[in-house]
C-alpha cells in the first residue's frame, strides 16, 4: 500500500491505461487484422459452381467473380474475384486478386477495398515473399504487409496462400506517401530504361496507372518519359543533374541493395531485365521511387554478386560510377547485412513463418513442389540466413578496396 | 408475259431506290386492291406512291426507305459522338396481298449483320380469324409494332426498344371480335425477339416464347376516322437457360447505364399495358411494359436469387399544327412541298423512365451479377420533337432529348447525372 503513494507508481499505472486504451485505436488501423504475420489467417470463399468452373477453364483471362469472402468470423458479400499473375497464374491453385469494393463501393473489410492472395506458386518453401518484404520493411524501403493464409473455395481446401497488401492508394496511406502516382511494371519484353522516344504511348502499356487513373495520359505519363529521357542523357556531366530530377537515387539505392542482399532473380536486375516492381511519383514532384513487388524469386543463389547484372541497367550502370552513389550502395549492402543477421532477424523469419504453415503446407495438394523439395527448400532458406550476410560483406569490403586503390 | 412484267417493274422500282429501305412497311391498303378494275386478269404496272404491279386481286408493291441521321451528345458512347451524318437505314422489300385473303411482305437491310427482317405470310379467310406465319414481331408494345417510318419520335422509347422482344420466327393467330372493337393476337415463336438476342457468348436469349395481346378500340365504330382510342395488355413467357441475361439499359441513343451481366436461368415473362388516343390533329400515347427473369440457382451458393426486375413507361403527346388527323396519318400532307404548300409540320413531346433492379425485399444493392439486392440505375428521359412531312416521300425530325441517370458512373456521362442529345433525321420513302 505504501508504494501506491509513490508518485512514479502512479505515473506507471497511467501509462500502462494510455497504452491499453490505446491498443484498440491500433489495431483499428486498416489492415492490422488481416496482415497480422504472427496468425495463420483462414479465409473461406463460397462462388457459384459455374463460376468455378469458369475462372478455372479461364485463368489466363482477368474475368471478375463475384463470392462470399470469410475470415476472423466476418463474412462480406457480393467480394469480386478475379485470376492475377503473371508466370504464377495456374487453373489448379488460383491466385487471386480480391476486391471488396468492386460490386459495391463503399464495401471494405478490416479497412481493405482489395487484397491479393498469392499462390506461392514459384516459392517452394512458402516463405521466400513473406521474408523477402519483411526484410524490405526493416530496412525502410516501403513493401506491402503479408500474413500467411489457408484458403478454401466452396468447403475444399486450396492450400496455403500469401495475404498481400494491394498496392494501391490504401497503400501509399499506410507508407505516409501521399496521393499521388502509383504505377504497377509490366514486363513485355527486357526492358532496361532505353529510351523509348517522345510518343508517351510507348509508356503506358509498360507502367499501368494504379492511381489517379482517369488522369489524361500526358500528366500521368510525361515525367515518366522525361525520366527515361534523363537516364538516357549521352552526357556524364549532366546526367547526374537531369536524373536527380526524376529519380530518387538514394531511395533506387537502399531498394536494390535489399534485393541485390536477398539475391532476387526476377527484379530491377531481374534475368531479363527490369521486372516486379511498382513506380511512384508524389503529388507536385518529378522525383520517382521504386517499390518491391513479388519476391517469389529471391533467396536464388547465396554467394552471388553484389554487382551482378549491375552493367545491364542503363540507371543503375550509370549512377554506380558516381562515387558517392557507388559508396552509398555499398553501405546499404552492409547495414542490409547486419539487419538481416542481428539478433537471427532473417532466420527467426524464416523458422516462424515454416512454424505457422507447416501444418498446412504439409497437406497442400495444390502445390506444384513435393514435400521433400519443400523442406529442402527451408533448409535452403536457413543456410542462406546465416552464410549470406557475411558473403556479402566480404564483398563490400573487397569492393571499397578495389575503389581506394 | 406476267413474270417478265414483274422483273421489269422490279428492277425499275429498285433502280429508282437504291438507296433506299423501309423498317416496317404498310401493307397495301385494301381498298384499291378490290377495286372491280383490277379484278380482271390484266397485269399492270402502276406508279403512285410507289412502284406496284396489279392482276386482278393480286398487287405487290415495292417499296424502300433511306434515312441519315445527325447527331450530336454529351455522351461518350462512340456511336453517339460522332458529329458526321451517319447512314441510319437502308433498307428495301415488298408488300403486297391477295384480295382480302392473303397478305405478304419481305423486307432486308441492304448491309447488316441481321439483313432479313419482316419475312412473313398473313392468311386472313375471315376478320374474326387470321394466320400469320415466319419473321415479324411478336405482338408486345404498341411503340415497337409502330412502322419506323411513322414513328413520332427518330428513336422508338426505351422501354419498347429495350424491353419489348421484338422480331422473331413464329405463327401466329389474330382476328377483331365485335366489329373492331376486340382485337386478340397470340403466337408461338422460336425464342424471344432480336430486342433479346445475345451479343457475346456468355449471355443467353428466351427459348420458345409465346406472346398474347388483347386490344379494345371503343370507338372504332365510329364513320369518322378523324379520330380513334385503343387499350392493350399484352405478356410473354419464355424460358431462359443459364447465362448472362442479353437484355441491358440503353438510353435512347444506345448507350449503355446497366449492363447485362446479371446470371438468370428459369422464366422470363414481360407485360405490357397500352394507351393510344388520337383525336383530331392530337395524340396521347402511353405505355408500361414490365419484365422479371427468374434466376434460379444463380446464389454464391447455388440457391435462388430473387428475381431481376426492368420496367418502365412513356407518355408521349403530338399536336400536328396544320391540321391532318393524326389517326389517318401525316404521311400525306394536306398541302404537300411542292404542290402549294410546305407540307406537314407537328410537335411532340415524350417523357419516359426505365428502371433496372430486383424483387429483393431489402439490403443494400451491389453490382454483383449474382446479386441478392441488384443496384438499380434508371435512366429518366424528355424528349421535344419536330416532324416535318415534306411530303408523302420526304420526312424530316428533329428531336432534342434531355437526361438524368440515376446513378451517373454507370452511365455515358460519369461525371454528371443530366446530360443533352440532339438528333436531326432525313427520311425517304417510297
Amino acid at each position: 500500500m505504501r508504494a501506491l503513494r509513490s508518485p512514479a507508481i502512479w505515473l506507471a499505472l497511467l501509462l500502462g491505461a494510455g497504452v491499453v486504451l490505446a491498443t484498440p485505436r491500433a489495431q483499428a488501423q486498416s489492415g492490422a487484422i488481416l496482415f497480422d504475420p504472427t496468425v495463420m489467417h483462414d479465409i473461406s470463399m463460397w462462388m457459384n459452381s459455374r463460376d468455378l468452373q469458369l475462372i478455372r477453364l479461364h485463368y489466363d483471362l482477368n474475368t471478375h467473380y463475384p463470392v462470399d469472402f470469410e475470415t476472423g468470423g466476418t463474412r462480406v458479400r457480393n467480394v469480386s474475384i478475379r485470376s492475377r499473375g503473371g508466370g504464377s497464374r495456374n487453373a489448379s491453385k488460383l491466385g487471386l486478386l480480391v476486391e471488396f469494393a468492386r460490386y459495391a463501393s463503399s464495401q471494405t473489410l478490416d479497412g481493405r477495398r482489395a487484397v491479393v492472395l498469392d499462390n506461392l506458386w514459384q516459392d517452394p518453401p512458402m516463405l521466400r515473399e513473406r521474408v523477402a518484404m519483411a526484410l524490405f520493411s526493416r530496412m525502410g524501403v516501403p513493401a506491402p504487409l503479408e500474413s500467411p493464409a489457408r484458403v478454401s473455395i466452396n468447403g475444399t481446401s486450396q492450400g496455403v496462400y500469401s495475404l498481400v497488401e494491394s498496392p494501391d492508394d490504401q497503400f501509399l496511406t499506410r507508407i505516409g506517401a501521399g496521393d499521388g502516382y502509383l504505377f504497377e511494371f509490366h514486363w513485355l519484353r527486357a526492358y532496361y530504361f532505353e529510351d523509348l522516344g517522345d510518343d508517351l504511348n510507348a509508356y503506358v502499356p509498360l507502367f499501368e496507372a494504379r492511381t489517379r487513373e482517369t488522369e489524361a495520359v500526358s500528366s500521368l505519363y510525361t515525367p515518366i518519359r522525361q525520366m527515361v529521357a534523363a537516364i538516357n542523357e549521352p552526357s556524364d556531366t549532366l546526367w547526374r543533374s537531369r536524373v536527380e530530377q526524376y529519380v530518387d537515387l538514394p531511395q533506387l539505392l537502399s531498394h536494390l541493395a535489399v534485393e541485390t542482399f536477398l539475391s532476387e532473380f526476377d527484379g530491377l536486375l531481374g534475368y531479363a531485365g527490369l521486372n516486379n516492381f511498382y513506380l511512384y511519383r508524389p503529388t507536385g514532384s518529378s522525383r520517382h521511387q521504386f517499390f518491391p513487388w513479388d519476391r517469389d524469386n529471391a533467396f536464388q543463389e547465396v554467394d552471388a554478386s553484389i554487382f551482378r547484372r549491375a552493367d545491364e541497367n542503363i540507371l543503375v550502370r550509370r549512377a554506380l560510377t558516381y562515387p558517392d552513389l557507388y559508396s552509398y550502395y555499398l553501405d546499404a549492402l552492409e547495414q542490409t547485412a547486419h539487419a538481416a543477421s542481428d539478433g537471427g532477424f532473417l532466420d527467426n523469419q524464416i523458422r516462424s513463418g515454416a512454424a505457422l504453415i507447416e501444418a498446412d503446407a504439409a497437406v497442400d495438394v495444390n502445390t506444384p513442389f513435393t514435400q521433400d523439395e519443400r523442406l529442402n527448400a527451408i533448409a535452403y532458406l536457413l543456410d542462406f540466413a546465416r552464410r549470406r550476410p557475411g558473403i556479402v560483406l566480404a564483398q563490400v569490403a573487397e569492393a571499397r578496396k578495389v575503389s581506394s586503390r | 408475259m406476267m413474270t417478265r412484267a414483274m422483273v421489269i417493274a422490279a428492277l425499275v422500282g429498285l433502280s429508282q431506290a437504291v438507296l433506299a429501305g423501309q423498317e416496317t412497311f404498310d401493307v397495301p391498303r385494301r381498298p384499291e386492291a378490290t377495286k372491280g378494275a383490277e379484278t380482271a386478269a390484266e397485269t399492270k404496272f402502276v406508279w403512285r406512291e410507289y412502284p406496284s404491279i396489279r392482276s386482278g386481286r393480286f398487287r405487290i408493291d415495292f417499296r424502300a426507305r433511306f434515312a441519315t441521321d445527325r447527331k450530336w451528345s454529351d455522351s461518350l458512347a462512340a456511336d453517339v459522338d460522332d458529329e458526321r451524318f451517319d447512314i441510319a437505314r437502308r433498307r428495301i422489300g415488298v408488300a403486297g396481298s391477295f384480295g382480302n385473303l392473303v397478305d405478304f411482305q419481305i423486307e432486308r437491310e441492304i448491309k447488316n449483320d441481321v439483313p432479313w427482317r419482316d419475312v412473313y405470310i398473313d392468311v386472313r379467310p375471315k376478320r374474326e380469324l387470321g394466320v400469320q406465319v415466319g419473321k415479324f414481331k411478336m405482338p408486345f408494345s404498341l411503340d415497337e409494332n409502330t412502322s419506323a417510318t411513322n414513328l413520332d419520335f427518330i428513336n422508338r422509347s426505351m422501354v419498347a426498344s429495350t424491353l419489348s422482344p421484338g422480331r422473331d420466327r413464329g405463327v401466329m393467330v389474330h382476328g377483331r371480335l365485335g366489329g373492331r372493337l376486340i382485337g386478340y393476337e397470340g403466337g408461338v415463336f422460336l425464342h424471344d425477339g432480336n430486342n433479346a438476342l445475345a451479343n457475346d457468348p456468355g449471355e443467353v436469349q428466351g427459348d420458345r416464347t409465346t406472346a398474347l395481346r388483347l386490344t379494345i378500340e371503343p370507338i372504332s365504330n365510329r364513320k369518322s376516322r378523324d379520330d380513334d382510342l385503343r387499350f392493350a395488355v399484352a405478356w410473354t413467357g419464355s424460358d431462359l437457360p443459364e447465362g448472362m441475361s442479353a437484355i441491358n439499359g440503353e438510353t435512347p441513343l444506345h448507350a449503355h447505364f446497366f449492363p447485362s451481366n446479371l446470371w438468370v436461368r428459369g422464366a422470363r415473362r414481360r407485360i405490357g399495358g397500352e394507351l393510344q388516343w388520337r383525336p383530331g390533329p392530337y395524340s396521347l400515347k402511353a405505355e408500361y411494359i414490365r419484365m422479371t427473369q427468374q434466376r434460379l440457382g444463380q446464389s454464391v451458393t447455388d440457391g435462388d436469387l430473387p428475381d431481376a426486375i426492368s420496367d418502365g413507361w412513356y407518355v408521349s403527346g403530338t399536336w400536328a399544327m396544320t391540321g391532318e388527323a393524326k389517326s389517318r396519318g401525316l404521311e400525306s400532307p394536306n398541302r404537300p412541298l411542292p404542290g402549294g404548300g410546305f407540307g406537314a409540320i407537328e410537335l411532340a413531346a415524350r417523357v419516359e423512365a426505365m428502371t433496372f433492379g430486383s424483387g429483393a425485399a431489402a439490403g443494400e444493392g451491389t453490382k454483383s451479377p449474382r446479386s441478392d439486392v441488384i443496384l438499380r440505375n434508371q435512366d429518366l428521359a424528355t424528349t421535344f420533337g419536330v416532324n416535318w412531312y415534306v411530303n408523302r416521300w420526304v420526312k424530316v425530325q428533329g428531336n432534342i432529348i434531355r437526361e438524368s441517370i440515376e446513378d451517373p458512373s454507370r452511365g455515358p456521362v460519369p461525371s454528371r447525372p443530366v446530360f443533352w442529345s440532339s438528333v436531326l433525321r432525313f427520311q425517304v420513302v417510297l
